[in-house]
C-alpha cells in the first residue's frame, strides 16, 4: 500500500491532520472570520461570559477579557504566531542538526567528536533555562524568539542524523557509491538522505507541539512573544488576574493549546506508525 | 570491578562539569547591560567614586581572565560570591531556595511513579481493553498540555472554587518551619509536628501534580510498551508454563525486566524536573531556584545566574550518572 493510502487509514493521523488543518485556516483566515481586531477593545464590553453562559452573547462567542477583547477573535490571531514559531524553529532545527549529523556521522574523527561533545554539552542544559539565558542575551522579538528556540533544538536532529549516518554508512549501497567515484554530498543527499528522512520527519513532527508549548510557556511568562502581538501563552497569562471572577479569560486559550498541540502529536505518532516501523508497538 | 567502572563514570562526568562551567560563565558575559548600573539604576544618585569602589569589589574592573581566575578559586572554597541584588553570598541564597525545588521535584517523580507505573502495568495486562484505551487517551491528553495552563485550571477549580488547597507559597503563614532539611514534608515527618507536615502537604499537592503531569504520562506510556514486550519474552511463557501465578509472572518476571526503561525515563526526567520548574514555581508561588534564577537572569545578577545555573547543569550531569549505575544494577548483563 503506499504512503497515502496508509496514512489516511490510521484514524489518529487523519483526526490530527484535520485539526491541523482547520487551525492553519483559521490562522490564515483570521482577518476575515475573526468578529473582531486582534487588539480592538470595547471597555463596556469588559469580562462578558461565552455564549453558552448566562450573561454570555452571540457577539462574543468565547467571551471577552479584562480589556474588553473579544476572545475568539484573538485565538484566532494567536494560532498565527503558534503555528508560526512552531513550523520554523522546527523547520531550522531539522535542517541544521540534520546537515551537521550526516557531516559528523560521514566523516567521523575529529569533526564528529567537536559535535557530539557540543551536542552532549548543550543536553546538559535544561531546555527552559537555556532559551531563557539565550533570550535574555540576544533580546526580545519574534526572531530572535525562534532563534533561541532553535539554540538547543538541534541537537536531537543531529544524534537522530548522526546515528543513521553512521550505520548506513557502512552499508553496501554507500561503499557501492563510493567505488564508483562519487563525492560525499552525492552520497549524503543522493543515497543516505532518502533513507534516514522518514525518522528525521517523524522527530520534527512529535518536537513541533513541544515547540508550541515552550512558545507559549515563555510568552506565558512575559519573556516570549512581544505583548502587542495576540499569543495564547500571554492571553493565558492575563487570564490569571481574572481567576476569581472570570475563569474562560484563562481557560479559552489554554484549550485551544492543547487542540493543536494534541492534533500535532496525534499526526505525529500516526506518522511514525506509517513510515517507521520499526517504532511501532 | 563494578566499583572501578563507576568510577570511571565519575571520572568522565568531571571535564564534562568543568566545560560547563566554562560555558556558564561565559554566556553570563555575554548578558547585555551592565550589572552595576543596573544596582546603582535602584539607589538613585550616586557618585562616579561609588560606581568605581562597586566595579572593584565585584572585580568587574579586571580583565575576563582574572574573573575567571577569581571566581574558579571561589569556587574551590565552596564561595560563589555575593549577589548583586540580595546582598548576601550566592550559596546562601541558593541554599534557600534549592530544598524548595528539590521537594517540588522529588513530589512530582513520586505522583508520576505512583500514577504512571501501575496505569502502564494494567494497560499492558488488559491490552486494548476500555482502560487501556482510555489510560492512553489521557495520557496523550497529559503530553499534549502546557504545565502552566494545568497549574492554572488546577487553582482554579481546587482553591478558588472548592476551596480545598491553598493558592500559593509553601506554609500557610503562623506555620514556622523547623531548621532541618528544608524539605517541609520531611522535617514535619521527622519532628511528629503534624500540622507542619499537614499544611506542607496541601501546599505541595497541587504544584506536584502540575510538574508530575507529563511525566506521569510518560511514564504510563513506557511502562505500557515496554511490559507489552517483556510478556511476550520466553522466560514469562517458561514461568507460566511452571505454573507460577499470573500476578507473579506479571510483577516478578515481566516489570522487573520492564522497568529498565521506565527507570531511564525517569531517571533522566529528574533532571528535567528540578531544571524545567520555572513554570511551576511561577504559577504556584513556588519559592524555588527556578523562580530565582529567571529573576536574576533579568536582573544581571551575575554571580546569583552563575551559581543556580552551575547548580542546576550539576544536578542534571549527576542524574544522568545516577540513571547509568542504576541501568547497569537493574540489568546485569549491561556494562556501563
Amino acid at each position: 500500500m503506499g504512503f497515502w493510502r496508509r496514512l489516511i487509514s490510521h484514524p489518529g493521523a487523519v483526526v490530527g491532520l484535520v485539526v491541523i488543518l482547520l487551525y492553519v485556516f483559521a490562522a490564515l483566515l483570521a482577518p476575515w472570520i475573526a468578529p473582531y481586531g486582534p487588539r480592538e477593545m470595547v471597555l463596556a464590553d469588559r469580562l462578558k461570559p461565552p455564549a453558552f453562559l448566562e450573561g454570555g452573547s452571540r457577539s462574543h462567542l468565547l467571551g471577552t477579557d479584562q480589556l474588553g477583547q473579544d476572545i475568539f477573535s484573538r485565538i484566532l490571531y494567536g494560532a498565527r504566531v503558534s503555528l508560526l514559531v512552531g513550523l520554523t524553529s522546527v523547520s531550522i532545527s531539522l535542517t541544521v542538526g540534520t546537515v551537521l549529523g550526516c557531516i559528523a556521522g560521514y566523516w567521523r574523527g575529529w569533526v564528529d567528536r567537536i559535535l557530539s561533545r557540543v551536542a552532549d554539552l548543550l543536553m546538559g542544559f535544561p531546555y527552559l533555562l537555556f532559551t531563557i539565558f539565550a533570550m535574555a542575551i540576544i533580546g526580545p522579538g519574534f526572531g530572535n524568539l525562534i532563534i533561541a528556540l532553535c539554540f538547543k533544538a538541534w541537537v536531537e536532529f543531529f544524534r537522530l542524523a548522526r546515528g543513521e549516518m553512521l550505520a548506513e554508512g557502512t552499508k553496501e549501497y554507500v561503499e557501492a557509491a563510493r567505488a564508483l567515484g562519487r563525492g560525499p554530498v552525492a552520497i549524503i543527499a543522493g543515497e543516505v538522505l532518502p533513507n534516514i528522512v522518514h525518522s528525521l520527519l517523524v522527530l520534527a513532527t512529535l518536537r513541533m507541539g513541544y515547540m508550541i508549548i515552550m512558545e507559549a510557556s515563555l510568552s506565558f511568562l512575559g519573556l516570549g512573544i512581544p505583548p502587542s502581538i495576540p499569543a495564547w501563552g500571554s492571553m493565558v497569562n492575563a487570564g490569571r488576574d481574572q481567576m476569581l471572577n472570570a475563569w474562560w479569560v484563562a481557560t479559552m486559550p489554554g484549550l485551544a493549546i492543547v487542540g493543536l498541540v494534541l492534533a500535532i502529536n496525534m499526526f505525529g505518532e500516526g506518522l511514525r506508525d506509517v513510515l517507521d516501523p520499526r517504532m511501532r508497538r | 570491578m563494578k566499583a572501578v567502572r563507576i568510577l570511571e563514570r565519575v571520572l568522565t562526568a568531571l571535564p564534562m562539569s568543568l566545560l560547563m562551567l566554562l560555558l556558564v560563565f561565559g554566556f553570563v558575559r555575554l548578558l547585555p547591560g551592565d550589572p552595576v548600573d543596573i544596582m546603582m539604576g535602584q539607589s538613585g544618585n550616586v557618585s562616579q567614586a561609588e560606581i568605581d569602589a562597586l566595579r572593584r569589589e565585584l572585580h568587574l574592573d579586571r580583565p575576563l581572565p582574572e574573573q575567571l581566575a577569581i571566581f574558579l578559586r571561589g569556587l574551590l572554597r565552596g564561595d560563589l560570591g555575593t549577589s548583586f541584588r540580595e546582598q548576601r553570598p550566592v550559596a546562601e541564597v541558593i541554599g534557600d531556595a534549592f530544598p524548595a525545588t528539590v521537594e517540588l521535584a522529588l513530589a512530582a517523580l513520586l505522583v508520576a511513579l505512583l500514577i504512571g507505573l501501575p496505569i502502564g502495568v494494567l494497560s499492558a495486562v488488559r491490552r486494548n481493553s476500555w482502560f487501556d484505551r482510555l489510560a492512553m487517551g489521557v495520557s496523550f491528553l497529559g503530553i499534549s498540555m502546557p504545565a502552566f495552563w494545568l497549574g492554572i485550571m488546577a487553582i482554579m477549580l481546587f482553591s478558588v472554587h472548592l476551596g480545598w488547597t491553598p493558592v500559593q507559597g509553601r506554609l500557610s503563614a503562623g506555620i514556622a518551619p523547623p531548621d532541618l532539611t528544608g524539605l517541609y514534608v520531611l522535617d514535619g515527618l521527622l519532628t511528629r509536628d503534624w500540622a507542619l507536615l499537614k499544611d506542607a502537604l496541601l501546599h505541595l499537592l497541587l504544584p506536584a501534580v502540575t510538574l508530575g503531569a507529563e511525566l506521569t504520562a510518560i511514564i504510563a506510556r513506557v511502562t505500557r510498551s515496554s511490559m507489552l514486550e517483556a510478556l511476550q519474552m520466553d522466560y514469562v511463557t517458561a514461568a507460566r508454563a511452571r505454573g507460577v501465578p499470573e500476578w507473579q509472572v506479571v510483577l516478578r518476571h515481566a516489570l522487573r525486566n520492564a522497568l529498565i526503561p521506565t527507570v531511564t525515563v525517569a531517571g533522566l526526567q529528574l533532571g528535567v524536573l528540578l531544571g524545567g520548574n520555572m513554570i511551576v514555581e511561577t504559577v504556584f508561588g513556588w519559592p524555588g531556584l527556578g523562580r530565582l534564577v529567571v529573576g536574576a537572569i533579568f536582573g544581571r545578577d551575575y554571580a546569583l545566574v552563575q551559581g543556580a545555573v552551575m547548580l542546576y547543569a550539576l544536578t542534571f550531569l549527576i542524574a544522568n550518572l545516577l540513571v547509568d549505575i542504576l541501568y547497569t544494577q537493574l540489568n546485569p548483563k549491561l556494562e556501563l
